[in-house]
């Protein structure tokens, strides 16, 4: 049963365009923006002068090190003299910004917005994830020096516990996702790997190995969203906007039951709903889950009730998740294999939805037909959950 | 709510020191701020062509509906402050022995400008008073904008 939401017009992408993900970039962040959105133009035969309104996503502003970092980007992504908006939900940003894109055109507002997330994490010195060390809470975890992993290790070595899934299963995610990235032209970390490289790769905290966990990247993505009307006068294969969701889950992380993303389901069932998806693991035929880590696509998986609830794993042995299997998930190769400058991670999940539905996804097109996708990503300080559908 | 704002110092009460993020910062200076650092090592003012139309200072997109490059060019003059101002304290609210002077610096007919220490006296500057660069010496110089020391107003 769709939602009972009064939109004013259907909305659709018509454009995508995306830096190379990489390390260490010399360009600023208001140069990858613009490269990023030159692109997304140019796919769409588009210029400045078509786009009625821009919305801008980053993470913290501590990665780029620039404070009102949406402000500074604004003139790399085209956003001046239009009204601007910017998203900031840490990870869960870039699939944040096209649903932020979605109802300023759904709204009737603008025309066509230009969406467009960038993240340059190697400003920070001597490492991006010093920046996560000030996310905790500053009187009970802070003085403890907790970093992201440590968390990460316990939700991890909880979704093995709870659904009997060994390190060297949850493994494979990594396996999948690094080669899948090989057809990706922008990818920064893809590579054959096999599991044992995955387990023999440096062990950071039990159970977490350095092969479990994207890189840290430097990047940036931008897609054009247009009302139907607009949309269809751009181009003939619009992939459309069907259904958004997104949700906070408890703040407290030790609130939480760490083996399942609630956070995801809400949001999922928030986006399914509106686009009246019942049984999305019959109905989605391709699907971008947000994985920095391995076990988290696992997790994703099920809370975007695309897999029963501690079955995911096992059917990643059985190659459900491949490219060419029953519903292939991260065939961009994710954020293990393609990179994670955060925001634009989750868009990049995002614009390879596009390129999936409209089937221009050369290498890297799944072997099923596709008329139905979904992306996810997940931030804040790890309780949010952002879901988009697209269709064809 | 209780304030302990005009009754102790931090040490008077239980309280948690925090600091924020990463330890420091190494920002690159993109595509084309890199030719502009290297106009600046050479005591050249840097700025960008977007067709005829001068920007200071440079970056690499030009603020056009087909966002467009730009090319970074070397800005010969003449220089004058725009706008001006007169600062008294310093970042904590200490008085400064001296008051500094402080400007836009641009060129007539461009777009933007330079925030410039002017040194020249308070009573003195006025908005499009003309000035000129003060460099620091060639082996000091690093490419960043602190290689220009001051302005000073013209014909001094």
């Amino acid at each position: 049963m769709r939602a009972n939401l009064h939109v004013k017009d259907r909305v659709g992408i018509v454009g995508a365009g995306m830096t190379l993900f990489r390390r260490r970039f010399l360009e600023t962040p208001r140069e990858l923006a613009w490269e990023a959105v030159k692109q997304a133009l140019d796919s769409a035969g588009l210029t400045l002068r078509d786009i009625d309104c821009v919305v801008i996503g980053t993470a913290p502003d501590a990665f780029d090190g620039i404070h009102m970092n949406g402000e500074y980007l604004a003139d790399g992504a085209g956003g001046f003299g239009k009204p601007v908006d910017r998203i900031y939900i840490g990870g869960g940003t870039g699939v944040m910004v096209p649903i932020s894109a979605w109802w300023h055109a759904a709204s009737g507002h603008c025309n066509t917005v230009l969406a467009v997330a960038e993240e340059k994490m190697s400003h920070a010195m001597p490492h991006p994830q010093y920046v996560f060390a000030y996310i905790w809470d500053p009187i009970l975890e802070r003085p403890l020096g907790p970093n992201l992993i440590w968390i990460f290790a316990m939700e991890m070595r909880r979704y093995m516990h709870k659904c009997g899934a060994k390190k060297e299963d949850i493994a494979l995610v990594s396996v999948k996702n690094k080669r899948n990235a090989l057809d990706h032209p922008a990818a920064q970390a893809a590579a054959n790997i096999t599991v044992d490289d995955v387990l023999n790769s440096e062990l950071l905290v039990w159970p977490v190995n350095r092969l479990d966990i994207s890189p840290v990247s430097d990047g940036a993505v931008a897609l054009i969203i247009a009302r139907e009307k607009v949309a269809r006068r751009i181009t003939d294969s619009p992939v459309w906007i069907e259904g958004v969701g997104f949700t906070l889950d408890n703040t407290h992380w030790y609130n939480r039951e760490l083996g399942y993303p609630r956070y995801v389901e809400y949001a999922a069932r928030m986006a399914y709903r509106m686009a009246g998806i019942e049984r999305p693991w019959k109905e989605i035929d391709v699907a971008e889950p947000y994985d920095p880590f391995d076990y988290k696509e696992l997790h994703h998986i099920e809370g975007l009730q695309l897999a029963p609830r501690c079955q995911a794993w096992k059917l990643l042995k059985e190659g459900y998740f491949d490219r060419d299997g029953e519903l292939p998930t991260s065939p961009s190769g994710g954020l293990l294999g393609v990179g994670n400058p955060i925001a634009a991670a989750g868009l990049m999940k995002v614009a390879e939805l596009f390129w999936q539905l409209r089937y221009e996804a050369g290498k890297r097109q799944v072997k099923k037909p596709v008329h139905k996708g979904v992306a996810q990503a997940w931030g804040d300080l790890m309780q949010a959950g952002t879901v988009i559908v697209l269709g064809n | 709510m209780v304030s302990w704002d005009k009754r102790a110092l931090p040490g008077d009460i239980i309280h948690y020191p925090g600091k924020q993020e990463a330890d420091y910062y190494l920002y690159p200076p993109g595509i084309h701020g890199k030719e502009a650092a290297e106009l600046l090592k050479k005591g050249k003012v840097p700025g960008m062509l977007c067709g005829d139309q001068l920007f200071l200072p440079p970056k690499t997109f030009c603020p056009d509906e087909e966002m467009s490059e730009g090319t970074v060019v070397e800005v010969e003059g003449p220089f004058l402050a725009a706008l001006v101002t007169v600062i008294y304290e310093d970042f904590y609210g200490r008085s400064l022995e001296e008051p500094q002077v402080l400007g836009l610096i641009t060129v007539p007919g461009a777009v933007g400008g330079y925030l410039g220490v002017i040194k020249a006296d308070p009573e003195m500057v006025f908005p499009g008073m003309r000035v000129k660069p003060v460099f620091k010496k060639e082996e000091e110089r690093t490419g960043a904008i602190t290689d220009i020391l001051y302005w000073v107003p013209e014909g001094d």
